[in-house]
């Protein structure tokens, strides 16, 4: 009489082989389990996993299935064993998954102040095709030779040159909307108290300003992340968007409290807000630094 | 910087209280233009990431040991080994990057180190660099050199790359990329001083899409 027998493989957490006769029949069971670090797309997260393959083995057939379980729920399930527990030897300690493209490492791509540069050359290189279109339309006109052009080439290396390293992709978007911002909320103010024609055109260009050059750097930098296909740093601009808006709100809102009160308190406020801004910055908290 | 902008706003219009209720209905004014073109922005941002989503994968190349001699006293403390690498996506970039192998010897040292894939990313021209966290491999810190790494690096000899490995630890083998789904790395390394739970191997590979799939083997 054959007995049953267990082998237990030492190359993962739990690796068992185990044989007997079942009904006359002899059944072969391999039952591997241990955790890996998985990229879970329903949650769209890195997250720890449990990975469990069972092989039976009869005579005449087989079967076997990967399981793939997290946060108590089975993620995925597929037929073999995926590769995952295919090797008997070098005890796996730990392994983990890294992804370029994932919401953790856009989050600093979008934080790194090198990659600033990028939306404004990819917006720079939008305009200028429109221009050199212009341009050379005019130039086949007169003849003339496309010098110009170099003009719009050397520009793109000067600003390449002077924004490189200093500035990130979420500071290139808050600086797009609060630089136009101040200027119309100034030239706002100027026109309240002095209802000149000068102040009136300044208030109306900047507003143009404060909603389409944000609008146009932040196309260019959903451009540039989709043509780089950083689907991750897309989800966290999408989120910063959203959080601008919000704030942005609030910050409207909020400004009621500077109506009843005098010029020194308006002063005081004004001067702890922007207190608050330098310390946001310092936090490397965008969203909030521009609606602060 | 929009509320302090607001306030310097109103110190400007001064204490006149109908002046500073009409600029603040006019902001009001600005502020709805403003939240409409973020939340179309965000919908363009949303819309791009579904978009770029439908046609990448995110499955780092899975990792297999095909052969594995256990250092002893009989074989002199000699590892056998062979890790093949396949990669398991099928999209556009689902091609093998660059793999490498390093040896670390656990207890001082580093939290990690990072490795450099042989060229740019292919999609974005961008450098970039892939952390090795020591500690969350082997749970404590490690010590390794530049003469216990090696990385495929494009294939120096026609598609592989003769590694030698020098020190305490001392061998060599060849990394070979054999097409672009699959490769290998195999070797033989003697340990002068080896002592259970004291070397391990690490051996990542990375994809086109910067997927990449650290593991650490016990000896």
């Amino acid at each position: 009489m054959l007995l049953p027998s267990i082998s237990v493989i030492n190359d993962y957490a739990l690796h068992v082989l185990y044989d007997d006769f079942v009904g006359g029949v002899q059944l072969s069971v391999e039952l591997c389990g241990y955790k890996e670090e998985r990229y879970v797309a329903m949650l769209d997260a890195v997250l720890w996993c449990i990975i469990i393959s069972i092989g039976i083995q009869w005579p005449g057939g087989s079967s076997r299935r990967l399981m793939v379980a997290t946060l108590n729920m089975l993620v995925h399930m597929e037929e073999g064993d995926g590769g995952a527990c295919s090797h008997r030897g070098g005890v796996v300690v730990d392994g983990y998954e890294w992804i370029f493209r994932d919401s953790k490492n856009g989050d600093k791509f979008l934080k790194d102040r090198k990659y600033g540069w990028l939306v404004i050359k990819n917006l720079i290189h939008m305009l200028a095709s429109e221009f050199e279109s212009f341009l050379e339309a005019i130039a086949r006109k007169i003849h003339a030779p496309l010098e110009t052009l170099e003009v719009v080439d050397r520009t793109q290396d000067m600003l390449d040159n002077a924004l490189a390293g200093k500035i990130s992709i979420i500071q290139t978007i808050g600086l797009s909307l609060i630089i136009p911002y101040i200027i119309y909320v100034c030239s706002l103010a100027l026109t309240v108290v002095y209802p000149r024609l000068v102040t009136g055109i300044a208030t109306v260009i900047s507003y143009g300003g404060t909603i389409g050059i944000m609008s146009l750097v932040s196309k260019s930098a959903i451009t540039l992340l989709e043509r780089y296909r950083m689907w991750g740093a897309l989800s966290v601009l999408s989120d910063y968007l959203m959080d601008l808006s919000k704030f942005v709100v609030l910050a409207t809102v909020l400004s009621l409290v500077f109506v009843p009160p005098s010029r020194g308190v308006e002063a005081a406020i004004t001067f702890g807000s922007l207190l608050l801004d330098v310390c946001m910055y310092i936090m490397d908290q965008p969203a909030l630094e521009v609606g602060g | 910087m929009i509320f302090s902008s607001n306030g310097f706003a109103f110190i400007l219009v001064g204490d006149d209280m109908v002046r500073e209720v009409a600029l603040w209905l006019i902001l009001i004014h600005l502020l709805v233009g403003i939240t409409l073109d973020l939340h179309a922005l965000h919908n363009d941002a949303v819309s791009a990431e579904h978009r770029v989503r439908g046609g990448v994968e995110v499955l780092p190349p899975g990792q297999y040991v095909s052969r594995w001699s256990v250092p002893d006293a009989s074989n002199g403390y000699t590892l056998g080994f062979r890790i093949d690498v396949v990669e398991e996506g099928d999209r556009e970039y689902s091609r093998i990057f660059d793999f490498g192998i390093m040896v670390v010897e656990k207890g001082d040292g580093r939290q990690g180190v990072h490795v450099y894939p042989h060229s740019v990313d292919p999609i974005s021209g961008i450098n970039y660099s892939i952390p090795i966290s020591f500690t969350k491999l082997l749970g404590s810190n490690a010590t390794t050199s530049d003469a216990w790494r090696a990385s495929w690096g494009g294939g120096l000899s026609d598609g592989f790359t003769e590694y030698e490995i020098k020190g305490r630890v001392h061998g060599g083998g060849v990394l070979y990329l054999v097409d672009e789904k699959h490769a290998f790395i195999n070797g033989t390394l003697t340990f002068d001083d080896w002592e259970p739970g004291k070397y391990y191997i690490i051996v990542w590979a990375v994809d086109e899409y910067g997927n990449a799939r650290i593991v650490a083997y016990d000896l």
